[in-house]
């Protein structure tokens, strides 16, 4: 019996039936992948959604400026720390300093960012990152900015041996399945444009004011808490900050690590309620011995002075606590910008 | 494994590549192997039971033929045991342990019975009725016992509806297996439009509605009366994507295997009168059920009380078999007790047309219709309820107008319906389930185009069990 005698070649006549309906189903599907999932115009559109920030970001600040000092984090840090009052401290130029901290930017966003603009931002000196306990305590997750920005191999890096690993894979190929979710959410949730805004002190603004209004500090605290009780123990995120680390320290720029103090109160909640993970996070960390100039772990606002009344919520702080971080910082800046004048002046 | 994984998305054309090299014995030894393979994925243990349930009744169908008639009762009770042994220890055991207790209770005669932590294999009512229905068969002398072992163990452990149905019988789908098989193109093509159409059954309609489902059904206090109907509503087009999308994936596989296996659902919530529903829902178990109980019960043969009573007893065992459960047995109660009045209101008079609606007039059929849905939506509630106590609490707060805090959307709702809609529609005016295919080509193209982007955009994004895989 010959092969392929299962297909019955009666009605197996492609030259007779030729699938134009299939043919005009990947045409639509390659006119959607072009023009909406492969171009800029969408994610411009909408520049202070997750995806477009980063995008907005190099168009509005990164290209204009000649940074010596960069910042790369989460909101926390976005809100934690003003390029101009730290411009003022240490005497530099506007512009000097560019905070480009994104919400829930993980340490994968920064390297991105790094990456993408590696040509300016190697002319720095310093560079300072955010680091979170939860990060050491989460794999790296799919969020829009992985599947618009990951090449191949970070695909596989991040994912191996784990669930997302198809679709991470596939959406590299396709980008419309790779942004999915973001997609639907600009689908769903907006429909008018947006722009981004820098504030007169160099931050990114996001917070809502009524927003803010509305948080209920209790309830904030122990929600943001709860992630401490949920994450597994991964080192996902750690070596994504060691690669950035490793990157930025081959361009030779010193390297500061900073933990973005909490609000008093969370921090003594989270001691009271996960005393175990609490302290195994903290084990993790210094685990790693990250190779880098500076570490700066102030546990606490009210450890340097910055009181409760200076944060919003569980931990991103008002522009008096930012003022307040950013003055605190200075001084360590300015002895690793004169350790560092030797090297690159 | 289930359909919408990607391990399914690679075994299936592996599967497929084998297949269509080897020759046709080959490929039967493929497809059993397969079968094996895609049932151990769940867990392995399980299979011993699949093959006990497999060499049991080949070798008592062997036997049937030359053996005197009390042998024969004989071997159709061993066959009958043993399926219903296995399925009433891993399904049945603990339920009828609880529902002892409890009896013992209320009658004042504490008891402390042992408990053991059995898993269900997954599937067990679906393989267990079909191996069933062939002893039965061979024993009432309408078929030939299955000679070769392997074409016999592919009946049982057919992989595209070994975990969910259809329930084949012996007469459909043994042929098939026996045969040497083609796959002409229109079968590739309507087989891929069957997967596609159930992939947007299951992946964008019923496990969106899940995440709804879940929030009203697992505290129904936070929940008001509008909210709950909502619920309900989602939780009907939950199931009916969920399981008709599994059977028309079940399907598509199997028609790219050359094997064309029973349509098991056809448009069921257009009907316009209960009875009519049962013809449409779940057909191949309301048929089993038909030819394998209820006739043999005396089906409408007798009195009409007998003909009442072999309806219910028919409808309890029916929502017994879905799980071992009172909410279960209270929903086909509910059903046994519409088909019975629907029954007694039709008297005499047979359905009103070949398009099996009972009545002539549009504004007839669309109170019965409305009647239809109101009772089937009814008797969800009892079949979805975690307890028997929830889902009269929930009807309850229905019914007095109950307050709650908890927000359900209806945006999605409408979503769902529209899409439901757009597949249906032209279903049940075509009669055909892949009318796409007789479209002209631009309008093929577009549909296709928007279904996978439909599946892209709006699928869960979560590989969430078919809910009839715990049946």
């Amino acid at each position: 019996m010959s092969r392929l005698s299962i297909f019955s070649f009666n009605t197996l006549q492609p030259w007779k039936t030729f699938p134009f309906g299939l043919l005009t189903c990947l045409l639509i599907l390659i006119g959607v992948e072009v023009v909406v999932a492969r171009s800029d115009w969408i994610v411009d559109r909408f520049s202070v959604s997750s995806l477009g920030i980063m995008p907005a970001l190099e168009d509005e600040v990164i290209r204009k400026a000649s940074p010596e000092i960069i910042c790369f984090g989460n909101s926390r840090l976005r809100d934690g720390l003003s390029p101009r009052i730290l411009e003022q401290q240490l005497g530099m130029p506007k512009g000097s300093v560019l905070n480009l901290a994104l919400t829930a930017g993980k340490p994968y966003d920064s390297l991105v960012m790094y990456r993408r603009n590696r040509e300016i931002f190697r002319h720095a000196k310093i560079m300072i990152i955010d680091f979170e306990y939860h990060y050491f305590g989460r794999a790296p997750e799919f969020t829009f900015r992985v599947g618009r920005h990951a090449t191949f191999e970070d695909r596989v890096r991040l994912f191996e041996g784990r669930e997302q690993l198809m679709p991470a894979l596939i959406g590299g190929i396709w980008h419309t399945f790779g942004i999915r979710d973001y997609l639907r959410a600009l689908m769903m949730e907006s429909s008018e444009a947006d722009t981004l805004v820098i504030a007169d002190d160099g931050r990114i603004v996001w917070r809502d004011a009524e927003t803010d209004e509305q948080i209920n500090i209790k309830s904030n605290i122990k929600q943001h808490a709860s992630k401490y009780e949920t994450d597994q123990l991964d080192s996902g995120h750690a070596q994504e900050l060691q690669r950035l680390i490793a990157m930025a320290q081959q361009d030779g720029i010193v390297i500061l690590l900073l933990h973005v103090p909490v609000r008093g109160e969370f921090a003594r909640y989270l001691k009271e309620t996960y005393p175990k993970k609490y302290e195994q996070l903290h084990r993790k960390f210094t685990k790693y011995d990250f190779d880098v100039d500076l570490i700066l772990d102030p546990e606490r606002g009210d450890d340097v002075g910055i009181l409760d009344q200076s944060y919003f919520d569980y931990g991103h702080m008002t522009d008096d606590g930012s003022k307040q971080l950013s003055e605190w910082i200075a001084p360590h800046l300015k002895r690793l910008l004169e350790k560092q004048s030797e090297k690159k002046p | 494994m289930l359909f919408n994984t990607w391990e399914f998305a690679v075994f299936m054309p592996c599967v497929l590549a084998c297949y269509y090299i080897l020759a046709p014995r080959p490929q039967n030894v493929l497809l059993l192997l397969s079968s094996y393979f895609f049932y151990s994925c769940w867990d392995w243990r399980f299979t011993g039971l699949l093959l006990l349930s497999t060499i049991v009744d080949y070798t008592v169908a062997r036997f049937m033929p030359r053996a005197s008639p009390a042998k024969r009762r004989f071997l159709l009770l061993i066959s009958i045991c043993t399926n219903l042994g296995i399925l009433g220890f891993f399904k049945y055991f603990n339920f009828l342990l609880d529902s002892t207790v409890q009896l013992l209770e209320q009658l004042g005669l504490g008891a402390n019975l042992f408990f053991l932590e059995i898993i269900l294999p997954v599937g067990i009512s679906f393989y267990t009725f079909q191996t069933m229905a062939y002893t039965i068969d061979v024993f009432r002398g309408r078929i030939e016992p299955e000679k070769n072992i392997v074409v016999f163990g592919i009946y049982v452990a057919y992989f595209p509806q070994l975990v969910a149905g259809p329930i084949e019988r012996a007469q459909h789908l043994l042929p098939q297996i026996r045969a040497r098989r083609t796959v002409s193109s229109d079968q590739i093509a309507s087989g891929l439009v069957l997967i596609v159409i159930g992939l947007l059954r299951k992946v964008v309609i019923a496990d969106n509605a899940a995440t709804y489902v879940d929030l009203v059904f697992s505290d129904p206090t936070e929940v008001g009366w509008q909210g709950l109907a909502k619920g309900v509503l989602y939780f009907s087009l939950q199931i009916y994507g969920d399981f008709a999308g599994y059977s028309n994936i079940a399907r598509g596989c199997s028609r790219l295997l050359g094997i064309e296996l029973m349509q098991n659902f056809d448009i069921p919530y257009f009907a316009t009168s209960i009875t009519i529903f049962w013809r449409k829902w779940h057909i191949s178990l309301s048929s089993w059920l038909r030819d394998y109980l209820y006739i043999p019960l005396g089906g409408n043969r007798g009195s009409a009380i007998f003909a009442y009573r072999n309806l219910m007893l028919t409808m309890l065992l029916g929502g017994l078999w879905h799980g071992a459960g009172w909410n279960f047995i209270i929903w086909g109660g509910i059903h046994g007790v519409a088909l019975g009045v629907h029954k007694w209101w039709l008297g005499d008079r047979k359905p009103a047309n070949a398009r099996m609606t009972d009545f002539r007039s549009l504004a007839g059929a669309l109170i019965g219709w409305a009647v239809t849905m109101a009772v089937v939506g009814f008797a969800w509630v009892f079949f979805r309820a975690p307890s028997f106590s929830i889902a009269l609490d929930i009807v309850k707060r229905i019914c007095t107008f109950a307050d709650g805090s908890l927000w359900i959307p209806t945006t999605p709702l409408i979503g769902m319906l529209t899409l439901l809609l757009a597949i249906d529609i032209p279903q049940s005016i075509s009669g055909n389930q892949v009318v796409w295919l007789r479209w002209p080509w631009y309008v093929r193209g577009i549909v296709y185009a928007l279904a996978i982007l439909l599946l892209v955009l709006w699928g869960s994004g979560e590989d969430v069990p078919f809910i009839y895989f715990q049946f």
